[in-house]
């Protein structure tokens, strides 16, 4: 893999939650303007990884982090929370639109980032839910409730909602898990469009679904003590059908979950 | 410094650069809001420090084995201590717990353990049961003075030759139904807390509805029970306006059920408005405040032997 | 014999199960049977809305005392709602956890306080502070230090289910909000108040009910002249430091001697306030209800 094009860089990264160590050595390098999938049994600290990009972890008390995380060679850890977060969007598990109409959470962050102008929200939030597909279906009446909407709509509402800030990385934690099948298909579908501009980082733990829809795939394990650590890294192809190690080999035939 | 290069570095490439970034101004009023917050804290600390303080601190003065165990000396004059109110208090506080207990209690265990969910009553009980449930809601919000009103109004004035008109007789029966909604909520929360595997394992031995109560739901339930009567001891300590209409004013102890007298809030409040007595007045409030703190300790320690009891020690 | 006893207890839980309700009934059908003559005699409107209460004289009305109970409480919102609702924000998002030890046994403590303790500092304390104001005719009783004195009893009430509706906004929204690049007072401010609305308007209507009931503290401090609350002079500000009566007042000062229709009046101030405190309180009720859907 080429040193070009690395717009995450994790160096001998470690997370401590108190005494428990909950990641352990991560040396990783994601590429820009791909789709990246962590996968790996669960509760091996693929989430806690993940939020390691946003930040999140900070709001968990007693939290302690070693190593160096950089984005496009800045340190993540020594740049402003709160600005960082507005660069590097998260969508959840559980969508979670807030209890406003589709319009405002759509707005939410460029209004809390100091524009106020109607005409340019409007423009934001459209251009933002054309971008997340799902313009069509809700155009007709931005003012109802998002939670009126079904599960992959929110999720969607969701996805545009991060857009509109206009990140440049965007985490998704198993964003289609609490969706049906065909909910799914869809935000894989629009997975693949948005990877032309923005660089994502996607946790799943299901592996038809890393397969098929990432560029590149982390696989991460479980050690005796509990700490996740990374297996193995590579685009998602050669992992899949050439694992370099035993125990990623393992994991892709099932052998244990 | 290279925190504001790692954001330019980011920032040079969003939206053409044009978008400033309002990131100083967000967390300067983020401080000022957080310190804002801390102020209305420590404000309300220190409110209570200043009350409280300055009632003990003052009253501190006042209070000594003399002032607890002579008699006020009645009237207009500020002489003498405590002592008979210190009794009226106890008795009314023991006459009323006497009368609203039991009831309380026995009310909170037929809406849980007869009328609760998986009872199956239909019909009229169903109905007059939801109908009582109202009511316990509705005593709960009333405000004391009603109850001072309506005890006045029944007991004092009407039932006067069953209970002698301002009387302990009166005000505890006034302070019954004040205290009702706080028994049987405490104790309606207490029963419902009793493990359901508890009842069956008892009625499937063969015992009754009644044993299964009496000898295994009732002292599971105990220590909610008790918090609650012992809430309510609070409330009879501290309440003032249901006893100033119904107790009378005497200073003497009462030597009866029939007889009146004064509670230590009443006191109080006899020694600023009339006697004008306010060192006398402030020892008295903080001889107050000491009892309810050590009921609201009673209740704390109480509420964690629930808590433990709950979880098998 | 057995099954004998049980129906037996089961008939006597029964009816202590029903002497709530007979409870209630009881004090409304007494305080009604009081107030009928007030309300035959002087009629409801004279009642209601006059201004004049002198019952030597025949005067009944008692809307001096309705607008004197609506001001103190105003008074007492005014003055503790901030604290109220900027303690709740802060208990349940900004406080460290060392912070909260200290603040949440204070806020027990304030509430365990006898209202006659409070009546008893404002007099000592707030009322010669109060009669500093540069007024002719200030005595320092009156609607300022009586809201005082209510504004710090019904902080408690106000911040405990104030917070609690905080609390029991969902996490995803906070996480959310921040995921999106928001600071955290923004999100409290943006979503999270929004979001317990419905549970802190409930928490100020309790305040209310709360205050509007409140009778021995207030009879201490707000002076009990029975009269509509002026300003003391030019200054329309002056009006806080005017004297006044709330309707708990009446009641307790003049029961024990008042006779025939005098007395009905009071019974029929005591059925204007319980009207006035079930609507607060249902209202209230319907809010958090409402919520919890």
């Amino acid at each position: 893999m080429s040193m070009n094009g690395a717009k995450l860089q994790v160096k001998d990264y470690c997370l401590y939650y108190g005494q428990f160590q909950a990641l352990c050595s991560v040396d990783i390098k994601i590429p820009a303007n791909e789709i990246t999938a962590i996968i790996g049994p669960s509760g091996c600290g693929k989430s806690t990884f993940l939020r390691t990009f946003n930040r999140m972890n900070d709001l968990i008390p007693g939290v302690r982090v070693d190593g160096e995380v950089l984005m496009d060679g800045a340190d993540l850890f020594g740049m402003d929370q709160v600005e960082l977060r507005r660069y590097v969007g998260m969508v959840f598990q559980r969508p979670n639109p807030f209890p406003k109409s589709i319009f405002d959470n759509v707005a939410y962050g460029p209004r809390v980032n100091g524009i106020t102008d109607r005409g340019q929200l409007g423009e934001i939030v459209e251009r933002s839910l054309r971008r997340a597909a799902i313009w069509d279906e809700v155009k007709d009446d931005l003012g109802k409730s998002a939670l009126a909407l079904s599960g992959g709509q929110q999720q969607r509402v969701c996805i545009a909602r991060a857009l509109a800030v206009q990140p440049e990385v965007i985490l998704m934690d198993e964003p289609a898990s609490a969706l049906d099948p065909i909910a799914t298909l869809r935000i894989e579908e629009l997975i693949q469009q948005l990877k032309e501009d923005y660089t994502i980082v996607i946790v799943t733990h299901n592996m038809q679904q890393a397969a098929r829809a990432s560029d590149f795939t982390a696989f991460f394990m479980m050690n005796e003590d509990r700490g996740g650590y990374l297996v193995e890294y590579g685009p998602t192809k050669s992992l899949f059908t050439n694992p370099k190690h035993k125990q990623t080999e393992d994991y892709i035939t099932g052998r244990f979950g | 410094m290279a925190r504001e290069a790692s954001i330019r570095q980011i920032g040079v490439r969003l939206s053409g650069g044009a978008q400033k970034s309002n990131i100083a101004q967000r967390h300067v009023i983020q401080q000022l809001a957080f310190a804002l917050m801390w102020l209305a804290a420590i404000l309300t600390v220190v409110v209570l420090l200043l009350v409280v303080g300055y009632v003990l601190v003052e009253g501190a003065r006042v209070v000594d084995w003399e002032f607890l165990a002579t008699p006020p000396r009645g009237g207009l004059s500020a002489e003498g201590g405590i002592s008979t109110t210190l009794v009226t208090t106890v008795y009314l506080v023991l006459l009323t717990a006497a009368i609203a207990a039991p009831l309380g209690i026995g009310a909170a265990i037929y809406l849980v353990e007869y009328a609760g969910e998986g009872q199956g009553t239909s019909g009229l009980t169903a109905f007059l049961v939801s109908v009582a449930r109202f009511g316990v809601e509705l005593l709960a919000g009333v405000p004391s003075i009603i109850f001072g009103l309506f005890g006045y109004a029944l007991f004092v004035v009407t039932l006067n030759a069953l209970t002698g008109g301002f009387s302990l007789l009166s005000a505890s029966l006034a302070g019954a139904c004040l205290v009702l909604p706080v028994i049987i909520r405490a104790s309606e929360e207490a029963l419902r807390a009793v493990p359901r595997a508890y009842r069956e394992g008892s009625l499937a031995l063969g015992a009754t509805k009644w044993q299964t109560i009496w000898q295994v739901v009732l002292p599971a339930a105990a220590p909610g029970i008790i918090t609650g009567i012992v809430l309510s001891v609070g409330r009879i300590v501290s309440e003032t306006a249901v006893f100033f209409v119904t107790l009378g004013g005497s200073h003497h102890a009462p030597q009866s059920i029939k007889q009146g007298g004064r509670t230590m809030a009443l006191h109080v409040y006899y020694l600023a408005m009339d006697t004008r007595a306010f060192e006398k007045a402030m020892g008295t409030g903080a001889i107050l405040i000491v009892t309810i703190v050590m009921i609201n300790l009673a209740i704390n320690l109480i509420s964690r032997r629930l808590t433990a009891g709950l979880k098998g020690r | 014999m057995r099954k004998f006893v049980d129906r037996g207890v089961q008939y006597v839980l029964f009816l202590s199960a029903m002497g709530a309700i007979f409870i209630v009934f009881l004090i409304l059908f007494f305080t009604a049977r009081e107030s009928i003559q007030a309300f035959r005699e002087i009629g409801m409107a004279d009642l209601l809305i006059g201004t004049v209460w002198r019952p030597g004289q025949g005067s009944f009305g008692i809307l001096a005392m309705i607008i004197g109970s609506v001001l103190v409480t105003l008074g007492a919102i005014i003055l503790g709602l901030p604290l109220a609702v900027g303690g709740a924000i802060f208990l349940a998002e900004v406080a460290p956890n060392w912070m909260r030890e200290i603040v949440r046994p204070a806020l027990e403590l304030l509430a365990g306080i006898p209202s006659v303790v409070y009546g008893l500092f404002g007099m000592v304390v707030l009322v010669p502070l109060v009669r500093q104001i540069p007024a002719s005719r200030n005595t320092g009783f009156g609607l300022l230090s009586a809201s005082m004195v209510l504004a710090v009893m019904i902080l408690p009430t106000i911040t405990n289910i104030a917070e609690d509706a905080i609390r029991a906004v969902p996490r995803q929204y906070k996480e959310g909000s921040l995921a999106l690049g928001a600071t955290h007072w923004q999100t409290i401010v943006r979503v999270i108040i929004p979001a317990a609305r419905s549970g802190i308007v409930a928490a100020i209507i309790l305040g209310v009910g709360r205050a509007l009931g409140e009778t021995m503290a207030m009879i201490m401090v707000i002076g009990n002249s029975v009269i509509v609350p002026q300003p003391l002079n030019d200054n329309p500000l002056t009006i806080v430091l005017s004297q006044a009566r709330t309707l708990t007042g009446n009641i307790a000062v003049e029961i024990a001697y008042a006779t025939g229709l005098h007395e009905s009046a009071i019974f029929a101030t005591g059925v204007v306030l319980f009207v006035l405190i079930i609507i607060v309180n249902s209202s209230a009720r319907l809010l958090m209800r409402g919520e919890a859907t």
